[in-house]
This record gives structure tokens, sequence and C-alpha cells, in this order.
């Protein structure tokens, strides 16, 4: 149920599965491809982030936007609540909420919209006429600040680690989002250099075809030609970052 | 019959039953509605896309499904 809601749900709603019964990252990454549980966005770890109260498994916690919990026990028992909060959520979310101060909600707006220079901008102003208006101007500007680092933080990841197409993408994404704010878009363009880099031209070859032969992996599960595949792919771009990738699905496609 | 010190230990073992039940219902069993979890993964998750700690997933709804292989 979890896997349809993150597909449904997409970047609203992130999904981590945590395998509890103590078996070795390999084996719980096997076991979810075996029964094609991968091709969301959903994560997968044998570390738990904290006891969720439950008794037995399978058991659930959701947290809010803010990180909140909001719900914590037994699959069984939480039933239907889930998606009420869900639900819930996906209205409220294009809403100015009614908790915050009323000053800010052209900001807030632009924000929404994508507009980090606009909504920055206006916040400063509102900053510099201190008060309460101030205060809460200032706690929403290192909210968007924050989620703009996040992004960038997450662009990096994915350059170092062999996701440069998913890199791309995610920075022309937010390249749109941060324009005329001088110094995110100077970040961005860092990024773009970096990606642009006649060393990243080999990761982005093998990320392509990486990516046609890992959706047919979660569509089909294990499976030894793929798995060969998977290794004459590692073997065609040695020492790239998407070979890593592609070694390691192949121990797992085996 | 009850020599002192076994006297004293079932005493003791009684005590400890009778407390049983108030440390049940004061210790908390996992986390609570209201409560703000702060946790940082050791190793990356599967398809985290860098994405490392919980306060990393803050404005997106978050559901934890804890399960089991066998």
């Amino acid at each position: 149920m979890a896997i349809k809601m993150q597909a449904e749900y997409g970047d609203a709603l992130q999904v981590i599965f945590v395998e509890s019964q103590g078996a070795k990252p390999e084996a719980a990454e096997r076991f979810a491809l075996e029964r094609k549980w991968f091709g969301t966005q959903a994560m997968w770890t044998t570390e738990r982030p904290f006891d969720s109260g439950g008794r037995g498994l399978p058991a659930a916690t959701l947290l809010d936007a803010n990180g909140a919990v909001l719900l914590s026990g037994s699959s069984s028992m939480l039933g239907g609540k889930i998606e009420d909060h869900i639900e819930d959520f996906m209205k409220s979310r294009k809403k100015f909420p009614k908790a915050m101060n009323k000053d800010l909600k052209k900001a807030w707006t632009f924000a929404q919209k994508g507009k980090v220079a606009d909504a920055l901008e206006e916040l400063a102003e509102l900053e510099a006429e201190g008060g309460e208006t101030g205060a809460d101007a200032s706690e929403l500007r290192a909210s968007i600040e924050a989620k703009v680092e996040s992004r960038l933080k997450a662009i990096t990841w994915m350059l170092d680690n062999g996701y440069p197409i998913d890199a791309s993408e995610e920075l022309e994404a937010l390249t749109d989002d941060v324009d005329e704010h001088e110094a995110f878009s100077a970040r961005c363009s860092e990024l773009v250099a970096k990606l642009e880099a006649e060393e990243m031209a080999d990761e982005l070859k093998a990320a392509a075809a990486l990516a046609k032969l890992q959706e047919k992996l979660f569509a089909d599960g294990p499976d030894e030609k793929l798995a060969k595949k998977l290794t004459k792919l590692a073997g065609d771009y040695p020492g790239s970052k998407v070979a890593a990738r592609a070694t390691h699905l192949a121990s797992l496609a085996k | 019959m009850l020599t002192p010190i076994r006297s004293l230990f079932a005493a003791a073992a009684v005590g400890a039953l009778a407390l049983l039940p108030s440390l049940a219902a004061t210790a908390p069993a996992g986390v609570q509605p209201g409560d703000q979890p702060e946790y940082s993964w050791r190793s990356p998750l599967v398809n985290s896309m860098g994405k490392s700690s919980l306060a990393d997933l803050q404005g997106s709804m978050v559901l934890v499904e804890f399960w089991g292989t066998r």
C-alpha cells in the first residue's frame, strides 16, 4: 500500500521502508527486488530511526511536513487514518497556513510558485521593518533558504554518486526557481559547470544506458542475463560512479 | 515456613511486581503523536538521492514503514 501511495503522491510523501528483522542490507534489497517493489521514489534501509511502538510487523509511523509524529503503531491498527492525513495535507499544502502572519502571504505565495528570489526580496523588506512581522519574516526566509540548500546538497550528492541525469533534471528546475537570486544562481552555475565538465560525459552516457537496464530489472526482478549486461556496462565505463552502481545492481540481479 | 531472608526476597519480589503495571503505564513504548524524532542514518538509504536524515525530508509528509523479510 505504501508503494502505491508513494507513486500516487510523489514528492508530497516520502516513504521509507525499514527492514526490522535484522536482515543484511543486500539481503533486504534482494528481497524487495524479487517482489518488484523498487521503481518508485521510496527509500530503503535496515537502520531503524526510532521505535514505532507497534507490536509486531508491519508497523508504521507518519510524520507531518515539520517532522512531528502524527500516527504510530501497528499497521493493522492505523488502517485508513494514514491516507486521511495525507489527503488533508494534499488539500492544505497549497493554501496559505492559517497560523502564519498574514503580512507574509505575498512572500509565501512567491515561494509556492517557485519564485525564490522574489520571495526572499519581499522577506528582506519585511525583516527590515523589525517587530513581530520582521521576526516571522526572518523565520520564513530561513526555511526557504534551508530548502534551497537541501536541494543544492542533493544535486551535489547525485553528481558525486553516479546519478548525473537526475542531477541535471533537478538542477534545471532549481536554476529556474532561484533565477535572479545572485548567490543561489552562482551556486547553480558552479554545479552546471561540474555537470558539463569533460569527465562527466562518460558518466552521462553510462547513466543513460544504466537507466534502461535498471528499469527492466525493477519491472522483471532478478535475472542472470540482465546481471551479465549490468556487469558488461560496468566494464564499458571502468572507474566511473555509474559503473559502481551497475556492479552493485549486477550482484543483486544474479 | 519462609526463613527471614526468603521472606525479605519474597516481599521485594511482590513489591517489584506491584510496580510493573505503573511502569508500563508511564514508560512510552516508541514514538508518540507530537514527538519530533531526530535521526541521521549511518549508511546511505537505498534511493535516498543524498537525503541522510529525517530533517532532510521536512517539507513533505514522511511515512516510515517497518517490515520484515521473514
